[in-house]
């Protein structure tokens, strides 16, 4: 059976066997299971499981406050990255204090920074809330979820200061604390599911979303792993492409799908739509995210690839001679992620429009645009993943520039805006400032997108030398194109502004838990969500009252019938009209 | 005659939203910083300024690139995160 296929029947069939077990239970084993699980989580870390308070709500708040600092951290690394793509020797004084960091030397960093500290810490930080809150049921361990935090980052933290050794011995220190992350994860995962386990109702989509993402994640690895080192060349790649689209993509689904009708207070217009994110996000291969420079990340977070495994994904090309019924599977998976990115952009753009609160709201205002984002950089990274990947290679400069806009220009501003919604939830304190909120959005949404732009026709300058250069029959080893070289530099000076937004929005944050207006404070004035009153005309239908705008708060009335005894009409939508 | 409040000024004079004082005193130390410049450049010309002068050539070497001014301002950014942090944890 061709790799590909194979990789996909064994994540599939995981995640049907998870989502069956997690109906069904396991009967008596279960329960010893859980037993144990707890017992873990809680008293076998003796004096440990004491560390933190174990407050409700206190881990979740603990995990985004990290993930918010680390998420800075990674901007601030991803922008000297940036800029060591244009002048690789600029930080080179710190050689005198042994440490090298030039060239793509702060690539590695930036991605533990950025993924393994930032957005999966937030991430988590969303499912400890979101999971027990929908659960209706308090989280298993919020003591062992707290302390886990605090793992998660001292992993990250040691994961980071091994990869500058630049020699094995700190690739061995990176994949320590890459093993610190993981554990943590595991721990996580326990603690989600001993919480779920004790729900009475159905599982909600948002709880799937995050469900499978943790699962998902794990699945792609074990999927990995029972392949077998003669094909890592095409499973690890694979791997990459099924956990950023299952756990990133798919939890970050979750989180918006449960923070605008919880933020707004107006149900999301399509409930079909939602289950169909939710299938095609595990039917799927996203193709978001792919840059053949992660190996360098790869082979420090899963320990050294000596098998083969090259610099990016290389696919058989359809041929008489070759079978590409993979390459074909492959593809058309990719493709199929496309419509999936724009059914939940749709979905979430015609919730925030019809609350009223774009441009109003900070967390609104970032979700809109990441929701804008997320099919346009869906396409683009459709066309440079799959021309990088068939070995065509025309667009191989400009997958970078894809990669850095996917995730700056429409990932993180969707996660962003997601937690920023719940926040108030957690901590009970409205955001700090919701002006400043609102301008460090624009300056994250300016400086992620302008470094796009200027960086992708820095690439297509680079594209057309190169052709220039072949057509002459002159190919000089490491040449740029002057029009890239001057363009390079304006992209990374715009991604600064990603970094100051991210640093308002932390600032904002970390504020709000100390002179943030008590949650709840504004609710009162946030009457562009809906109708404060409703006039009954005559008999209707919930589904009608939610799309005429009414929420939960909205006061309804039967019409004087004394007044108007034989009106005939629609029903009326508002006191207003 | 106008009623003077009782403050010994006119109610015109009194202004309703004095700056902090910690600004003032920012204000005036900037000031204070242009007009000695301006006085020594004016009494030593040609002299640079004494103990920055013999620092400054310590650093020429090592800040001569654009992006330590960027990453001048990701540290401030950082501490003041930090600084943050410790009011929170310390604030009760």
């Amino acid at each position: 059976m061709d790799t590909i296929i194979q990789m996909m029947l064994i994540f599939w069939g995981l995640l049907i066997l998870f989502a069956w077990l997690l109906r069904n239970g396991m009967g008596f084993v279960g329960d010893a299971l859980a037993g144990m699980t707890g017992f873990m989580l809680g008293k076998a870390l003796g004096p440990g499981a004491t560390l933190l308070e174990g407050r409700s709500g206190s881990a979740s708040s603990s995990w985004i406050h990290h993930g918010l600092i680390w998420l800075f951290v990674g901007a601030s690394i991803t922008f000297v990255d940036l800029w060591l793509g244009h002048s690789p020797n600029d930080l080179y004084s710190l050689q005198s204090w042994s440490w090298n960091i030039s060239g793509d030397s702060a690539f590695v960093p930036s991605v533990f920074a950025t993924f393994a500290g930032g957005i999966h810490m937030i991430l988590i930080g969303a499912a400890l809330h979101i999971i027990p809150r929908m659960a209706n049921h308090s989280l298993a361990s919020e003591g062992n979820a707290g302390l886990m935090a605090l793992v998660t980052s001292l992993g990250v933290f040691t994961a980071i200061i091994g990869t500058q050794f630049g020699n094995d011995i700190g690739n061995l220190i990176a994949f320590g604390g890459n093993t610190l992350v993981a554990f943590a994860a595991l721990a996580i995962i326990a603690n989600v599911l001993l919480t779920v386990r004790e729900q009475e109702g159905r599982i909600e989509i948002p709880q799937w979303f995050f469900l499978f993402g943790m699962i998902g994640y794990f699945a792609a690895q074990i999927g990995f792993i029972v392949s077998g080192p003669g094909n890592a060349s095409t499973t690890l790649w694979m791997m990459l492409f099924l956990q950023n689209g299952i756990y990133f993509g798919g939890a970050a689904f979750g989180l918006v799908y449960y923070a605008v009708p919880a933020s707004t207070g107006q149900p999301l217009p399509s409930r079909s739509l939602i289950g169909l994110t939710l299938i095609g996000t595990i039917l799927t291969v996203s193709p978001s995210g792919y840059d053949p420079a992660m190996l360098g990340f790869a082979e420090i977070a899963l320990g050294p690839l000596e098998h083969g495994v090259t610099e990016g994904l290389s696919l058989a090309a359809c041929g008489t001679e070759t079978s590409c019924t993979g390459t074909l599977v492959l593809s058309v998976l990719m493709a199929l992620a496309v419509p999936v990115a724009f059914m939940f952009a749709g979905n979430v753009l015609a919730a925030i429009r019809r609350s009223g609160a774009l441009f109003e709201d900070t967390a609104l205002t970032m979700i809109a645009f990441g929701a804008l984002m997320t099919p346009i950089f869906a396409v683009a990274s459709l066309f440079t993943t799959l021309d990088s990947i068939s070995g065509s290679g025309e667009l191989a400069t400009a997958i970078s520039s894809v990669r850095l806009g996917s995730q700056w220009g429409a990932y993180i501003p969707l996660v962003l805006g997601g937690v920023l919604a719940i926040l108030p939830d957690i901590t009970g304190r409205e955001l700090d400032s919701q002006s400043e909120g609102r301008r460090a959005t624009y300056f994250l949404a300016v400086g992620a997108i302008g470094a796009f732009v200027f960086s992708l026709a820095a690439d297509f300058a680079n594209i057309s030398f190169a052709e220039a250069m072949i057509i002459a029959d002159s190919e000089i080893e490491g040449a740029v194109s002057s029009t890239a070289s001057e363009l390079m530099p304006i992209a990374s000076v715009l991604f600064y502004g990603a970094v100051i937004g991210v640093l308002f929005i932390t600032q904002n944050v970390i504020r709000s838990g100390s002179t943030g207006a008590p949650a709840g404070t504004f609710e009162a004035e946030f009457d562009i969500l809906g109708p404060q009153n409703y006039v009954l005309a005559g008999p209707t239908t919930v589904r009608d009252l939610l799309t005429a705008g009414v929420t939960l708060d909205t006061m309804i009335s039967p019409e004087d019938s004394d007044n108007d005894g034989d009106h005939v009409g629609p029903t009326h939508l508002s006191e207003e009209e | 005659m106008e009623d003077d409040g009782g403050y010994g000024l006119l109610d015109y004079m009194r202004s309703d939203e004095e700056p902090e004082l910690g600004r003032t005193v920012v204000g005036f130390g900037a000031m204070a910083l242009l007009l000695f410049l301006v006085l020594y450049e004016v009494l030593f010309p040609g002299h640079g300024l004494p103990v920055i002068s013999d620092i400054v050539p310590l650093v020429t070497g090592v800040m001569d690139s654009g992006i330590w001014f960027f990453i001048l301002g990701i540290m401030l950014g950082f501490f003041s995160l930090l600084a943050n942090i410790l009011f929170k944890a310390v604030q009760d």
